[in-house]
C-alpha cells in the first residue's frame, strides 16, 4: 500500500507554482473581505425606506468608461502573459506598460467620479458604504498596478520568474472583476 | 523545482558572518523567526497576565478597587492581548519552527514574507498597547468591540484615541496573520519532502493547515469590520448606525462573529495538534485513528463557518434553531478527537513527563470548557446565561485550559529541539500543578456565579458573590506563580550544557531526525518517508541492523568465537 503511494522526487513541482498559489489564496481572502462590504451594503439597503436615500441620482457614464478600460486592461495583461510564455520579453514589457497606463487612467476616472458625487462619506449609510467600497476598489487597482510594476522591474533586472508574471496576472484579473462587480452593484442595480 | 521557485527569496547559505544582533534582526530562517515569535508573544503573555491579576484584584471586592473606566480597559486589553498577541502568534511561532522540519523542508515557501509577517506582529502589538498613553485610556469596549459602545454615536462611549489605535493595531496584526497563513499553506502544499504525502503528515501539520485555511477565509471579515469601525469613528460614517439607512449594530455582530467563531478554532486547533503529537510519543503507541482525526479536524473547520449566530441568540435577529443544531453538531467531531486521544493512552505504558502532564491537563480542562459551550449552544439556556460569568468560565476553560495548556505542552516537548537543552522536569511539574489547581480555583466558581446571574464585564457585584470571587482571585494568583516558575525554569536551564540528542523522546516525526537545534536548512539528508512515523521507522531499522550484527557476532562460525 504505502510503497505504491511513494512520491517520486520533484512530483510537487507539478501544478501551481508557489507564487501563484500564494496569490490565489490571497485572492480568496480578498473575496471574503469584499463580501463583508457588500453584506453591509445590502443590510443598509434593506434597512432604508428609500434607496438611494433622498432621491440621489448618480451619473453612471464615468463608471461605464472606467469599467470598459479595466476590462480592456485585463485582456492586455492576458496577452502580456502570453507574450512571456512565447519568450517575447520585449512584447511582454510593452503590453504590461500599456496595462499599467490603462489601470492608472481608470483610477483617475474613478477619482473624478467620486469627486463629483452629490454626497459624502458622512451623508448617510448609502454614502458611507458607497465611498468606502469605491475607495478600497480603487486602492486595489493601484495595488495591481504596483504588482505589475514589480514584474517590470524584475524583468528589467533580468531575474523575472514566469510564475511571478502569472501571479500578477491572476491578481489583475481579480481586481478587474471586483471593480466591475462593484460598479454593477453600486450604480447599475441601485 | 518547487523549492527552486522560492529560491530568490532565500539568502545564500554561505553568506558572510554577521554580528548576532544583525543576524537576528535580518534573518529569514524560519527557526529564528519562530523563536522571535515565541519570545515576543511570551512577553505579551506576561503583560496580559498582569492585567488579568489586576482584573481579579478588582473583583476581590464587591464595590471594586479601581475606577470603572480603568477596569473596562483592564479586561478589554487582557482579552485582546491574550487572543491576538499571545495565543495566535505563539502558535504561529511554534508552527514556524516545527512545520518545515516536520515535512522535511529547508525553510518556509517565502522566507522574506515570513520575516515581514513577524515584524508586523510587534508593530501591531505596540500600536494596540499605545492606547494606554491616550488621555482617556486604552480601548474599553471589550475585545468584541460592539458598536454603539465602540463608536461615538452614544455620548461618552469609547472616547479618545485608545479605541482607534486598538482598531489600527488589530488591522496590522490581521495583515501579519493573513500573510503568515498563506505562507504556511503554500509551504505545506508545495515544500513537502519526497515521500511525505498528505496522509503521512504529522497531525500538527494537519491542524495548522486547517487553522491557516480558517485564517484566510475568516480573518478578512474582521478586517472589514475594523475598517468600518474606523470609518464610523473618524470619518463620520454610518456603517453601524442603528438609525434607518445605517447598517445597524447587529450587522457588526454578524460580521464580527463570522470571523469570531472560526477564530475559536484558530486558537484551539494548533493545541489539539500539539496534544496529538505528544500523547502518542509518551504513550509509546501510534495515534489511535489517524485518518479519523484528520476528518474530524476538517469537519470542525467546515462547521465552524456555520455557527456564528450562536453568539447572537439574545438579539432575536438570528434563526436560532439552525445555529443551535450546527453548534451541537460540532460536538461530534470534537468527541471523535477525545476518543482518539483516550484510546491512544488505553493500556499504554505512559511516560509521565512534564509535557505529558500538560497534555493530560489539556484533556481534562478542555473537556469542561467544551461541555460548558454545549450548554450555551441551546437557546433557552443561553437566554439565561448570556453575558454572565458562565461564559467567562467557558472561554477560560477553552482558551487557558485548552489553548494555553496545549501551547505549554509543546514548550516542554520541543524545548530540547529548539535550544539543545532540557527544561527541568521537576520545575515543569510544579508549574503544571500551580496551573492545574489555579485554573480550577479561578474558573470553576465562575460557573456558579454565572448560574446565579453575575454579569461579566461589570466591575462591581452583589456582596453574595464575594466568597466565590475571592476563591477565583486566589486561583488567578496561583496561575501567576506558575508562570513565574516557568520563567525561572527557562533562566536556570539556559546555563546548562547542551545535552539534548537528536531524538530524546523516541518520537515519530521528522523534526527529531536532525540535530537539536537543527542546522541552517534543517537536514543534511532527509530520511526515507514510508509512513506517518518516519523517525520511528528509522529507529526500528537501526535496531534491526544492530541485532543482525550482534547475531552474526554470536554465531558459532563467526570469527569472534575463536
Ligand atoms: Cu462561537
Amino acid at each position: 500500500m504505502s510503497s505504491q503511494t511513494d512520491q517520486v522526487p520533484g512530483r510537487l513541482a507539478d501544478g501551481m507554482p508557489p507564487v501563484v498559489l500564494g496569490v490565489v489564496l490571497f485572492v480568496a481572502s480578498e473575496c471574503v473581505f469584499f463580501s463583508a462590504l457588500f453584506a453591509a451594503w445590502f443590510t443598509a439597503r434593506a434597512r432604508s425606506p428609500q434607496w438611494p436615500p433622498g432621491g440621489i441620482q448618480i451619473d453612471p457614464s464615468l463608471g461605464v468608461f472606467t469599467s470598459a478600460l479595466l476590462v480592456l486592461s485585463s485582456v492586455v495583461v492576458a496577452f502580456a502573459e502570453y507574450a512571456l510564455r512565447r519568450q517575447d520579453t520585449a512584447g511582454m514589457r510593452r503590453l504590461l506598460w500599456l496595462a499599467v497606463v490603462l489601470g492608472l487612467v481608470a483610477v483617475l476616472g474613478q477619482g473624478i467620479h467620486l469627486g463629483g458625487l452629490p454626497f459624502t462619506i458622512s451623508s448617510n449609510g448609502f454614502g458611507t458604504i458607497y465611498w468606502t467600497t469605491s475607495a478600497i476598489d480603487s486602492a486595489h487597482v493601484l495595488g495591481a498596478v504596483v504588482f505589475a510594476l514589480v514584474v517590470l522591474a524584475r524583468s528589467a533586472a533580468g531575474r523575472l520568474m514566469p510564475s511571478l508574471m502569472r501571479g500578477a496576472a491572476v491578481f489583475w484579473h481579480f481586481v478587474v472583476g471586483v471593480s466591475v462587480f462593484t460598479f454593477l452593484v453600486l450604480e447599475v442595480l441601485t | 523545482m518547487a523549492v527552486r521557485e522560492a529560491g530568490p527569496e532565500v539568502a545564500q547559505p554561505d553568506a558572510p558572518r554577521r554580528h548576532p544582533v544583525v543576524e537576528w534582526l535580518t534573518t529569514t530562517d524560519h527557526k529564528k523567526i519562530g523563536i522571535m515569535y515565541m519570545i515576543t508573544a511570551f512577553v505579551f503573555f506576561l503583560i496580559g497576565g498582569l492585567l488579568a491579576m489586576l482584573v481579579r484584584t478588582q473583583l476581590m471586592f464587591p464595590s471594586g478597587l479601581f475606577p470603572l473606566n480603568t477596569y473596562n480597559q483592564l479586561f478589554t486589553m487582557h482579552a485582546t492581548i491574550m487572543i491576538f498577541m499571545f495565543v495566535m502568534p505563539i502558535t504561529v511561532g511554534i508552527a514556524n519552527y516545527v512545520v518545515p522540519l516536520m515535512i522535511g523542508a529547508p525553510d518556509m515557501a517565502f522566507p522574506r514574507v515570513n520575516a515581514f509577517s513577524y515584524w508586523l506582529f510587534p508593530l501591531g502589538g505596540i500600536i494596540v498597547l499605545s492606547g494606554f498613553a491616550s488621555p482617556q485610556g486604552a480601548a474599553q469596549a471589550g475585545w468584541t468591540s460592539y458598536p454603539p459602545l465602540s463608536e461615538h454615536l452614544t455620548a461618552g462611549s469609547s472616547p479618545g484615541w485608545g479605541e482607534d489605535v486598538w482598531v489600527l493595531g488589530l488591522l496590522v496584526l490581521g495583515v501579519a496573520s493573513l500573510l503568515g497563513a498563506i505562507n504556511m499553506l503554500v509551504t505545506i502544499f508545495k515544500l513537502r519532502a519526497p515521500g511525505m504525502t498528505m496522509y503521512r503528515m504529522p497531525i500538527f501539520v494537519w491542524t495548522f493547515m486547517v487553522t491557516s485555511i480558517l485564517l484566510v477565509l475568516a480573518l478578512p471579515t474582521f478586517s472589514a469590520a475594523l475598517m468600518a469601525l474606523f470609518v464610523d469613528r473618524n470619518l463620520g460614517g454610518h456603517f453601524f448606525d442603528p438609525a434607518p439607512g445605517g447598517g445597524g449594530a447587529i450587522l457588526y455582530q454578524n460580521i464580527f462573529w463570522f470571523f469570531g467563531h472560526p477564530e475559536v478554532y484558530i486558537l484551539i486547533l494548533p493545541s489539539m495538534g500539539i496534544i496529538s503529537e505528544v500523547l502518542p510519543v509518551f504513550s509509546r503507541k501510534p495515534l489511535f485513528g489517524y485518518r479519523a482525526f484528520i476528518y474530524a479536524t476538517l469537519a470542525i473547520g467546515m462547521l465552524s463557518f456555520g455557527v456564528w449566530a450562536h453568539h447572537m441568540f439574545v438579539t432575536g435577529a438570528s434563526y436560532s434553531p439552525f445555529f443551535s443544531v450546527m453548534t451541537a453538531a460540532i460536538a461530534i467531531p470534537t468527541g471523535v478527537k477525545f476518543f482518539n486521544w483516550t484510546a491512544t493512552m488505553w493500556q499504554a505504558r505512559i511516560k509521565m513527563t512534564a509535557a505529558m502532564y500538560f497534555a493530560l491537563g489539556f484533556l481534562l480542562l478542555f473537556l469542561i470548557g467544551g461541555v460548558d459551550g454545549v450548554f450555551l449552544g441551546s437557546p433557552p439556556v443561553d437566554f439565561q446565561l448570556h453575558a454572565t460569568y458562565w461564559v467567562v468560565s467557558h472561554i477560560h476553560y477553552v482558551l487557558f485550559g485548552g489553548a494555553a495548556f496545549g501551547i505549554f505542552t509543546g514548550f516542554y516537548y520541543w524545548w530540547p529541539k529548539w535550544s539543545g537543552r532540557f527544561l527541568n522536569e521537576r520545575l515543569g511539574k510544579a508549574h503544571f500543578w500551580f496551573w492545574f489547581i489555579g485554573a480550577n480555583l479561578a474558573f470553576m466558581p465562575m460557573h456558579i456565579d454565572g448560574l446565579e446571574g453575575m454579569r461579566r464585564r461589570v466591575g462591581t457585584y452583589l456582596p453574595v458573590f464575594a466568597d466565590l470571587n475571592r476563591i477565583s482571585t486566589v486561583g488567578a494568583y496561583l496561575l501567576g506563580i506558575g508562570a513565574l516558575i516557568f520563567v525561572a525554569n527557562v533562566i536556570l536551564t539556559a546555563r546548562t550544557p547542551r545535552t539534548a540528542p537528536d531524538d530524546p523522546w523516541e518520537a515519530n516525526s521528522l523534526e527529531w531526525a536532525t540535530t537539536s537545534p537543527p542546522p541552517p536548512w534543517n537536514f543534511t539528508s532527509v530520511p526515507r518517508i514510508r509512513s506517518e512515523r518516519p523517525v520511528r521507522d528509522m529507529r526500528l531499522a537501526a535496531a534491526t541492523a544492530a541485532e543482525a550484527v550482534a547475531a552474526e557476532a554470536a554465531s558459532p562460525d563467526g570469527e569472534g568465537q575463536a
